[in-house]
């Protein structure tokens, strides 16, 4: 792979920039209270003002805000960017758009006189690439604009895919990662959906990262290697697998990390720490088996975990950010695991600086 | 229109539509302050503040009566015609 991961935002329950969600997965987020982990204090009107927003969900706000702070923190803001605006890609992981307006849409075809007596204000919302295509309307992101759901394997889905979009020469710099809404409707959801599971309790937020090509670039290319924090890191591998039952989650995370090193050509001894995902119970526990068995007794990296809550679409990209919160010496190899209830594995191998 | 005196009470509940759906605040919405030329209206927010209308007056107002929704004043005139002039 030939993208390098040069800068990366925040927007959480941890921090509402990269710098406080840094801070605090470095000092130990405070005990959460019980309950969804929310974004303390977000509010769609003061975050973006008064205009554009009426319909506007949660968590499309929390992405164009992360987005919009990416970029001005990368010299890449509308006003001022040092690129064009379609050699700028988005690549942003969702769950299936927004579950709460889609609940109230379809509430609302129900439970009306007539079936199309919908707010058709909240039609588009409810599309799963509102939230992709807003972020750029609102800082003029004319490159790909693409929209990546699976579940929590959502934000490694996204990192390869926005790879490829910038390997195969689709966009110059690409803005990758992932946002999650907590609501009503998806805690209903959730509970029906994994009644006999045990889960986090579900959290939100969003978290991007600034994916640019490896190598000098050049004076009038986009952002600059490094960032302000030295959160630079090459993305060395991505990779997926599939178990086809639930007893087999353990072999197929570990086969997904064996190709993954093979393909980079790394022996699994130079890994300095892993960022397993938030699964609990059988699912989790094979995860973690899987990597003990693959890196013996290496580090992890679960400081967030708890306060974060289950961030569905956009856990794997905190589990990254807290890599590259303690990114630690240049050179060192750090990597995420994800699983998910409908089979699939995966993983992504980063080299820092 | 007639000399009808003005529902005055109508009229400012059409206006605290018009100012939610446009995103603008209710001093803006003038009687005769047109929704795209000057309150930054387009074609998804008149739609929607048709549906609002609908929904709130519990009427029915036809798609192409959105041609004449171009101001609070016939807006007004569309909403009392949907009520039958009650």
């Amino acid at each position: 792979m030939n993208s390098v991961i040069t800068a990366w935002e925040a927007h959480s329950p941890l921090g509402r920039t990269a710098e406080g969600h840094r801070q605090a997965v470095l000092d130990g987020p405070a005990a959460p209270e019980a309950g969804s982990r929310l974004v303390p204090g977000f509010d769609i009107k003061e975050a973006l003002g008064r205009k554009g927003i009426r319909s506007m969900d949660r968590a499309t706000a929390l992405a164009v805000v992360t987005t919009g702070r990416l970029l001005e923190r990368t010299g890449l803001g509308k006003d001022d960017r040092r690129c064009a605006d379609d050699e700028l890609g988005l690549v942003l992981g969702t769950t299936e758009g927004s579950l709460q307006s889609l609940t109230e849409f379809d509430h609302d075809s129900y439970t009306r006189e007539k079936p199309f007596d919908v707010p058709p204000s909240l039609f588009p919302v409810v599309l799963m690439n509102y939230h992709a295509g807003q972020c750029a309307i609102w800082h003029r992101i004319k490159g790909p604009n693409s929209t990546i759901c699976g579940s929590h394997l959502t934000s490694l889905l996204a990192l390869s895919y926005a790879c490829r979009l910038q390997s195969n020469g689709h966009a110059r710099a690409v803005l990758v990662g992932a946002v999650e809404e907590c609501s009503d409707a998806r805690d209903s959801y959730e509970q029906a959906r994994n009644e006999d599971d045990p889960q986090r309790p579900s959290g939100e937020g969003c978290v991007m990262f600034l994916l640019e090509p490896a190598g000098p670039v050049g004076k009038d290319g986009p952002g600059g290697s490094g960032g302000p924090h030295g959160e630079g890191a090459a993305v060395v591998a991505v990779e997926f697998g599939f178990f086809p039952e639930p007893d087999l989650v353990r072999p197929a995370v570990r086969d997904c990390l064996t190709r993954a090193l093979d393909r980079a050509g790394v022996e699994p001894g130079k890994v300095a720490v892993v960022a397993p995902s938030p699964a609990l119970g059988p699912r989790g526990e094979a995860e973690l088996a899987a990597i003990a068995e693959v890196f013996g007794d290496v580090p992890l990296a679960t400081a967030s975990l708890d306060a974060l809550g289950d961030t569905r679409a956009a856990a794997a990209g905190f589990q990254l950010a807290e890599l590259l919160s303690r990114p630690g010496e240049p050179g060192r190899l750090v990597v995420a695991t994800a699983t998910d209830a409908e089979g699939r594995v995966g993983c992504a191998l980063l080299r820092i600086g | 229109m007639t000399s009808t005196a003005i529902d005055t009470d109508l009229r400012d509940k059409i206006r605290d539509i018009v100012a939610d759906v446009l995103e603008v605040e209710v001093e803006e919405v003038s009687w005769t302050a047109h929704f795209q030329d000057d309150l930054d209206s387009d074609s998804m927010r008149a739609i929607e503040l048709l549906a609002q209308l609908e929904r709130h007056f519990d009427v029915s107002i036809k798609q192409q009566e959105l041609l004449r929704m171009q101001d609070l004043a016939s807006t007004y005139e569309v909403v009392l015609e949907a009520r039958g002039g009650k």
